[in-house]
């Protein structure tokens, strides 16, 4: 707060004209492609192709119930659902059981297998499709949850173990202290005392697993091939195929698929770049 | 109590030093879980793709031919393709990183007043972040860049540049840079939000200090904002970088590489050859070099990075 009066101090009315100028421009800049979406998943048809205006006239809310019926987004929402609860949750237990290892007991090679899990954070995932496809293929979970859980989880582990791990050294240590003279073994302190204790970070950490999962792309375009288990991100191109001219439509899909995400940004959203921000103050 | 870590003072000799460098036995069952994932599912196909990068191998037959180094010989002499893709990567690095990263920089400076409805333009400028990318592909194709109904080409007709009106991404000069501001505009809320986040840390006597001895806003934000905010700025560049190695959805939904793969990144190219023509090995030679091309540039990063900060330089 005292901040805040002392960098505005002196700061004169015009200038937070001019500011509020500039940033309404980037709000337009920001702003028009998601506006336009909502304003053409309003409009029928005709209206797309006979208007250059961008509003439409004759509000088309139907769009939105008729994508309900006449495409499998339900199948798509539940598929996503089940993948991204799966590999959230995955994730989190093993990644917060690795992290509070590496933050508080000792063994042997433990920081040079803290970098190499960590580089894992810089490896673009398309170096490695290849062998995950066949090797999906080869357990036969083509068409299988699993074959999507498994290779999300682990691509969650880096991120999240850095973020815990950082989170976890700045709990007092006395804490601990108390509860292993009590008796209390590793995992209880781990599961009792610092689990509770990291609800920021964790919270934190399922939004960047949740969206993770919730948009990947690739491996879901090559493994799940069948209509009934295909994921979100893959519900554009199927409606490509099925909308392809119907604009109002297709953008009444998009932002349907889009709100989950959103609802859970705007629910979780102090806590986005909090946990990120813990482990860049250490440095 | 058995599990209490012995007192280092006391224990004393050859033992102690084994045991400690052993550790708490624990420990591994705790990392256990994620090791094992981690080999599977990253160690193993990294492997994978150095060992089929030698071979002729089409993914499906169980003819795998040894080629030596053909592959890699062949992409770095005679595919035009991928010089295109290392290219774009160029391109999408460079201006990632530079606009993205002072876009986000300026936008959180402004808001670092206070000023009205400062959440509310947060909001708004991050709101592309969490949407997805393929939703962001369509919307820009289609409703921005389309040329006779997108927005863009409306708005340049309108006030009378004709000549601005352009097949945004049908042109193979310019299809790669129409990407490349979707790009831009999706992910600078986040370089915003993050450089907002890093002056939270800047402590507060720095400023006070500096009004103190007379410096104008924009003095303090040049010597005291910006400079401390060296973390935030690499924690950026990396990630910018990066960006440019692991593009493949945003290209794939506007333009699958093309036309005639002038947008293509190397993560495109690798898609293309391995699902679309089966050229499995020659894929698994164009991944190597993509894993190398990140682990080297993030090295040299980093390590700069370091180096000046020992100087005092950054």
């Amino acid at each position: 707060m005292i901040k805040k009066e002392l960098k505005a101090r002196g700061l004169p009315r015009i200038y937070h004209l001019l500011i509020h100028l500039v940033l309404i421009f980037f709000t337009i800049f920001f702003a028009t492609p998601l506006v336009l979406t909502v304003f053409t998943s309003l409009k029928s048809q005709a209206e797309v192709y006979q208007t250059l205006s961008p509003i439409p006239v004759h509000p088309q809310w139907g769009n939105y119930i008729g994508i309900w019926q006449e495409t499998a987004l339900l199948t798509f929402f539940r598929n996503s659902v089940i993948v991204t609860l799966a590999s959230v949750t995955i994730v989190l237990f093993l990644a917060s059981l690795g992290a509070y290892a590496f933050a508080r007991l000792n063994f042997f090679g433990k920081n040079a297998l803290y970098y190499l899990v960590l580089s894992a954070l810089l490896l673009p995932i398309h170096t490695i499709i290849i062998p995950l496809f066949r090797m999906t293929k080869q357990l036969g979970l083509l068409n299988n949850y699993l074959g999507l859980i498994g290779p999300y989880s682990t691509f969650g582990i880096p991120l999240i173990l850095f973020i815990l791990r950082n989170y976890f050294e700045t709990i007092p240590k006395e804490i601990e202290d108390a509860a292993r003279i009590e008796g209390c073994s590793s995992f209880g302190i781990y599961w009792r005392i610092i689990l509770p204790l990291s609800k920021p970070a964790l919270a934190t950490v399922i939004i960047w697993q949740f969206m993770a999962s919730w948009n990947e792309f690739l491996l879901a375009l090559l493994c799940m091939t069948k209509p009934l288990l295909k994921t979100l991100p893959l519900a554009p191109l199927a409606f490509y195929g099925q909308y392809h001219v119907i604009w109002g439509k297709m953008f009444a899909a998009l932002i349907t698929i889009s709100i989950p995400v959103l609802i859970v940004y705007l629910s979780m959203q102090k806590y986005f770049v909090k946990g990120l921000t813990a482990g860049a103050l250490k440095q | 109590m058995s599990k209490v870590n012995p007192n280092p003072f006391i224990n004393s000799g050859r033992k102690k030093s084994w045991v400690k460098r052993i550790g708490d036995k624990e420990a591994y069952l705790f990392i256990l879980p994620c090791v094992i994932f981690f080999c599977f599912y990253i160690i193993y196909p990294l492997y994978d793709i150095f060992f089929h990068s030698f071979f002729k191998w089409d993914g499906l037959s169980p003819l795998k031919k040894f080629i030596s180094f053909d592959n890699y010989i062949n992409i770095f002499l005679y595919d035009d393709v991928f010089h295109i893709a290392l290219r774009n990567s160029l391109y999408w690095a460079i201006l990632t990183t530079s606009i993205q990263a002072s876009l986000g920089l300026f936008l959180a400076l402004l808001l670092d007043f206070s000023i009205r409805g400062k959440n509310l333009y947060k909001s708004i400028f991050f709101m592309p972040v969490p949407i997805s990318v393929i939703v962001m592909g369509y919307v820009w194709g289609w409703l921005m860049y389309d040329v006779n109904l997108g927005q863009v080409n409306n708005f340049f007709r309108a006030i009378g540049l004709k000549g601005l009106a352009l097949i945004w991404l049908g042109d193979p000069d310019i299809a790669i840079f129409s990407i490349i501001l979707v790009n831009i505009w999706k992910w600078t809320g986040f370089s915003m939000v993050m450089y907002m986040a890093g002056m939270q840390s800047i402590p507060i006597e720095l400023y006070e200090a500096a009004t103190i001895d007379g410096a104008s806003h924009w003095q303090r934000v040049r010597y005291i904002t910006i400079p401390l905010l060296m973390p935030t700025h690499f924690t950026l560049i990396v990630l910018g970088t990066i960006g440019a190695f692991k593009t493949f959805d945003i290209v794939y939904v506007m333009t699958k590489g093309g036309p005639i793969h002038s947008s293509e990144l190397i993560p495109t190219k690798i898609y293309y050859e391995a699902f679309n023509l089966f050229h499995q090995g020659y894929a698994s030679a164009i991944a190597v070099i993509l894993f190398l091309l990140a682990l080297v540039t993030t090295i040299i990063q980093i390590s700069y990075y370091s180096k000046g900060r020992k100087k005092g330089r950054l």
